[in-house]
């Protein structure tokens, strides 16, 4: 659908182009290069700084490329940073927070896009401004109610919370992807005698896969990447996601940078892979509050 | 007959209310009942071991004279306008750029894009070493002949709270660009195109019709970057934890470190009531313009 509008402003465009504006065609190309470039760079920076030793930046500079790939960097980061079980603990965390989100939160979008049940505006409205709450103010009740349940330094807080927070945003995408969903096809389930768990699990969650995929690939995203709520959450630095340990790391090899660097690319390879394989998914995501 | 049907209708009722339960319970407890509780540690004194000891307004007696407290909210107000006008401008500009007939479209959109998909944390660690007085933006600085000197952009107290909000603007802007890129896609080219016919210059097409248009996406956009900003917290943390001398700190940076190095809970909890009241007006404008459907 999108696609289309765009293909379609594209056609109208280039049919009226006029003159002054075909003679500066080249010059978005100069400033969308520009900046693409510069906006690459510090990524470009830290992939180079990984590969290299550190005796190699000391003596021929921060801006060089390396004359052999060392990839020894990863090791250290990998096993003596713990790169590798902080990645681990990552995905412990992220993956229930995820799933829990997207699941519950296309119940709820579900139920209430019925129009069935009373007050189900009031409903939508609390859940999504429950995810507006800053964080710092929720942070030292969470703390408390976690040691009293004795569930801190576990991942079942931290997993409640993300849950917590993100399912008012889902919600809302997934309620407006459903509404959209002709009330013919629940009807006739419903004629045919299906109960309503059924009509969510075989009609609608098949339906609404493209807006699941979505969300699943932004939240997953958004949850990989908290560092707030690990850090008041979790002590025990065996349990800590990816986040924390690459702050660990930088404390560790403070004057190594190529440790850090390489750190910081282990750290962000995860999101970067489901950012490019589920690209197209995520931009319907992102705009879906917004139209 | 009809009782039946008005039993269905009741029993579907409370099927589907059944789907809400869950859902409810875990924002409730885990979202709800801390933020209220919030509220009344706010007025407390309270270090996590004893009991809190309600203690009025003592806090924000104190937040009132506390230098540091007046530092990060001059910060704050640094990061609402850097962080809220840098992406704006330049997030419109390259989706303006973006929404003529370009080849390669996605690659440009993908590379402008990527930072945002990166976790703060791994952010602040990279633009550490760039923002080293050695590092690479001195090293480009000193290449193009502007200065010789050896800035240290995040031990500066001059500089350090605009340098991290520079980091934050190449983190943002691809997503603030997104939005606007989409936002074009609503606007009807049919307008633009009348006012070409009579005469408009490009310019003026832009001032007068698009940019009106893209009124939903400015609301969005403005307000909020201002609630982000407000309660930003996770590149001041990694990158200076607020330093040197909170020169850096923000509401936030300064509320964690109360409540979670110093254990001042109560003080921490005023802190972020703070934040909240900041906020509020700006988190209600921004609801009313993505709910706008669902409050009518």
């Amino acid at each position: 659908m999108r696609n289309a509008t765009v293909a379609r402003r594209d056609l109208v465009a280039a049919s009226r182009r006029p003159l002054s504006i075909r003679l500066n065609g080249i010059l978005p190309y100069v400033v969308l290069t520009t900046v693409s470039a510069i906006w690459l760079v510090p990524i470009g920076v830290a992939l180079i700084t990984a590969l290299r030793t550190m005796g190699d930046i000391i003596q021929r500079g921060f801006i060089a490329l390396p004359q052999q790939l060392n990839v020894a960097n990863f090791g250290t980061a990998w096993e003596q940073g713990s790169m590798a079980q902080d990645l681990l603990n990552s995905f412990l965390i992220t993956i229930p927070s995820v799933a829990g989100t997207v699941f519950l939160a296309s119940m709820v979008a579900f139920a209430l896009a019925q129009r069935r049940i009373p007050g189900s505006r009031f409903v939508l409205i609390a859940l999504i401004t429950g995810s507006m709450m800053p964080p710092q103010m929720l942070s030292i009740p969470i703390y408390e109610l976690a040691n009293q349940l004795q569930i801190y330094d576990t991942y079942v807080p931290l997993i409640l919370v993300h849950i917590g927070f993100q399912i008012g945003f889902c919600t809302f995408v997934l309620h407006n992807y459903i509404r959209t969903i002709p009330a013919a096809l629940t009807d006739a389930a419903l004629t045919d005698g299906a109960s309503t768990w059924r009509i969510y699990w075989s009609v609608i969650l098949p339906l609404a896969r493209p807006a699941l995929a979505a969300m699943t690939a932004l939240e997953f995203t958004w949850i990989f990447n908290d560092y707030f709520w690990a850090i008041v959450l979790i002590r025990n630095n065996a349990l800590v996601p990816v986040t924390v340990g690459l702050v660990n790391l930088q404390g560790l090899y403070k004057v190594d940078w190529s440790v850090q660097a390489a750190g910081a690319v282990l750290a962000i390879i995860p999101t970067l892979v489901v950012y490019l394989a589920l690209q197209r998914y995520f931009e319907k995501g992102l705009t879906a509050g917004v139209h | 007959m009809l009782n039946a049907l008005a039993a269905g209708r009741r029993n579907r009722v409370a099927a589907l209310s059944r789907f809400l339960i869950i859902p409810i319970a875990i924002q409730g407890i885990w979202i709800w009942w801390p933020a209220v509780r919030s509220v009344f540690l706010a007025f407390t004194s309270w270090d996590g071991i004893l009991p809190p000891r309600f203690v009025g307004l003592k806090n924000f007696q104190v937040m009132s004279g506390d230098p540091v407290f007046q530092i990060a909210l001059v910060n704050n107000l640094k990061w609402a306008v850097g962080y809220t006008f840098a992406p704006l401008v330049l997030g419109l500009a390259l989706a303006v750029l973006l929404d003529r007939p370009i080849r390669g479209r996605n690659v440009y959109k993908s590379a402008i894009y990527v930072p945002c998909v990166l976790s703060l944390v791994a952010t602040a660690v990279i633009w550490s070493w760039i923002l080293q007085p050695e590092g690479l933006l001195n090293l480009i600085i000193h290449s193009l002949g502007l200065s010789q000197t050896q800035e240290a952009w995040l031990a500066d107290p001059n500089t350090v709270t605009w340098a991290i909000i520079a980091v934050a603007v190449w983190q943002t802007s691809g997503f603030v660009m997104v939005l606007y890129f989409a936002g074009l896609q609503a606007v009807p080219v049919e307008l633009e195109d009348a006012a070409r016919i009579d005469g408009a210059t490009a310019w003026q097409v832009f001032r007068k019709i698009t940019f009106p248009l893209l009124r939903p996406v400015h609301v969005v956009v403005l307000t909020g970057s201002v609630v982000a900003a407000v309660k930003t917290f996770d590149l001041v943390w990694v990158l200076t934890e607020g330093g040197p001398f909170y020169t850096s700190a923000t509401l936030a940076s300064y509320m964690y470190q109360k409540a979670f190095v110093g254990y001042r809970f109560g003080y921490a909890s005023a802190l972020s009531l703070v934040i909240l009241v900041i906020s509020l007006t700006f988190i209600v404008i921004y609801l009313r313009q993505v709910l706008a459907e669902e409050l009518e």
